[in-house]
């Protein structure tokens, strides 16, 4: 009995080994850790079918080990495992989508909501640019405490200013006329322009009042020269759009009561027009030719004290002309609005220039 | 006998489709840098596994050698579609930043509207004040 004990441990452990279970493939034990990750739970909800073709394959993966076939458990967990990356990634791709979808309608939405703020704003903008208008109107046409006698340096003060107050209203008139060229009450306001130019000429007392009340007459013809237009298209900001134009090309353009305003420096060369003012010129017609809405007056001023009209605006509107600028005007101003005191070195190159004025049609 | 030829013939056919759609999902890919980069892991295990069937099949195990060749489509799938999906998320970014410029730009718009609505207050006052005094004798 004692001889045949280590016999029968022998047999049982032969026997025991040959029953045993094969080695398990590596490759299975890490698709059981990735089904039990995070990414493969969340992908069992988002993304059904690729979850369940996965499983479906780790399912084989165990019958094919079952069966004793290794190495197509082997083949069928790499390819489990390949499918569950596939689940993972169609859920992030699904909440991409998703994800895509909402961030798609927030832009359009904002798109939206912009643009309807920046018309609101250009109405609103237009809006206030009238009413502000139509308040300096009425602040400029209330009666003025008339102007006491005053010492000759004041008086020769008050008549420099004057002649600038009624070129400025004879501009604001042209203006107006360019934008209306029928309106009734821009005749007497010229032959008043006139008529106190000559009274200028003259030792009377300076009618510095009378050439303030000019000047708003005129601005006010000007507004409700306007007021059709812009009342029609609040929000059109055609003059922002022709200045913003104007800017780019480098004409450093500037706005006041007419409209948008370019200067040319140094406009004459031998008694005409300069060759550089002449180039920017043919510029500047093909602009008025591209906004034919903006009537185009051309002012010359003169540094030379008491200098006769050359005829240089008329030059200017010839050569606007031929660019294509379809309505245009010439005026001299003479040497009557300086933009430095002409006694101040420098001044005459700074005061000679010619304003090419794109008279607003609207506010 | 019929039904199993066929059959053999159908799972023939399978697996040379399986190879065939790998090879040439991996040759897509391998024609984009950012597909390569974001599924390079994957990329390189179907190209592996489509090694390995060949060896299978030249030693004559056809059956084990298709296996292989549909575990190539499994990673070369895997691949396309992490690349399908870093470039919905790429997208996704570029639009979020988009959309929070615009939400900037609206912010700012609104801010501009509003000092404008009070710019028009200020200026429809001053013309009434000056309306009425116009009026008064």
């Amino acid at each position: 009995m004692s001889r045949s004990l280590p016999l029968l441990a022998l047999l049982a452990l032969l026997g025991a080994s040959g029953c045993a279970a094969p080695a398990r493939p590596q490759i299975m034990a890490e698709v059981e850790r990735t089904r039990a990750g995070q990414a493969v739970i969340d992908a069992r909800t988002s993304a059904p079918q690729a979850y369940a073709r996965a499983a479906l394959l780790e399912k084989r993966a165990e019958q094919a080990y079952s069966d004793n076939d290794l190495p197509a458990a082997q083949i069928l967990g790499e390819q489990a495992l390949a499918a569950y990356l596939r689940a993972t990634v169609e859920a992030r791709q699904t909440r991409a989508e998703a994800r895509l979808a909402e961030a798609r309608l927030s832009e359009k939405a904002q798109s939206q909501r912009l643009a309807q703020l920046e018309s609101e704003q250009q109405r609103l903008s237009a809006e206030a640019a009238d009413l502000e208008l139509r308040a300096k109107v009425a602040r400029d046409a209330e009666p003025l405490a008339k102007s006491e006698p005053a010492s000759p340096e004041r008086e020769k003060a008050r008549r420099e200013a004057a002649r600038a107050i009624v070129t400025q209203a004879s501009l604001l008139c042209v203006s107006a006329r360019l934008v209306e060229p029928g309106r009734s009450a821009l005749a007497a306001l010229t032959s008043k322009a006139e008529e106190l130019r000559k009274k200028l000429d003259t030792a009377a007392p300076t009618p510095i009042d009378d050439a303030t009340a000019l000047r708003s007459d005129c601005l006010r013809e000007l507004t409700l020269a306007r007021r059709p237009r812009a009342q029609a298209n609040p929000s059109r900001g055609e003059s922002d759009a022709l200045l913003a134009e104007l800017s780019r090309a480098d004409f450093l353009p500037f706005r006041d009561d007419r409209g948008v305003v370019v200067a040319l420096h140094a406009p004459r060369e031998g008694g005409k027009l300069a060759s550089k003012a002449s180039a920017k010129l043919a510029d500047l017609g093909r602009v008025a030719k591209a906004h034919p809405e903006f009537p185009v007056l051309v002012v010359s001023h003169d540094a030379r004290a008491s200098a006769k009209d050359d005829g240089l605006a008329s030059q200017a509107v010839e050569l606007l002309k031929a660019a294509g600028a379809a309505r245009t005007e010439a005026k001299s101003a003479g040497n009557t609005t300086p933009v430095v005191p002409p006694e101040r070195a420098g001044a005459a190159a700074r005061n000679e220039r010619l304003e090419i004025v794109f008279v607003s049609p609207g506010s | 006998m019929w039904l199993l030829a066929v059959t053999a013939a159908g799972v023939a056919l399978g697996a040379a489709d399986a190879r065939a759609r790998a090879t040439e999902i991996l040759a897509a890919l391998a024609k984009k840098p950012d597909a390569v980069r974001v599924a390079s892991a994957s990329i390189q295990k179907a190209n592996d596994a489509l090694r390995r069937a060949d060896q299978l099949r030249a030693s004559g195990d056809h059956k084990r050698g298709g296996m292989l060749e549909e575990t190539a489509l499994e990673w070369a799938s895997a691949s396309e579609q992490l690349d399908r999906a870093a470039q919905s998320e790429k997208q996704l970014a570029e639009l979020q930043t988009r959309t929070t410029e615009l939400e900037t730009k609206v912010f700012r718009a609104q801010a501009l509207v509003e000092q404008t609505v009070a710019r028009r207050a200020r200026a429809e006052e001053a013309l009434r004040k000056l309306e009425t005094k116009e009026v008064k004798p």
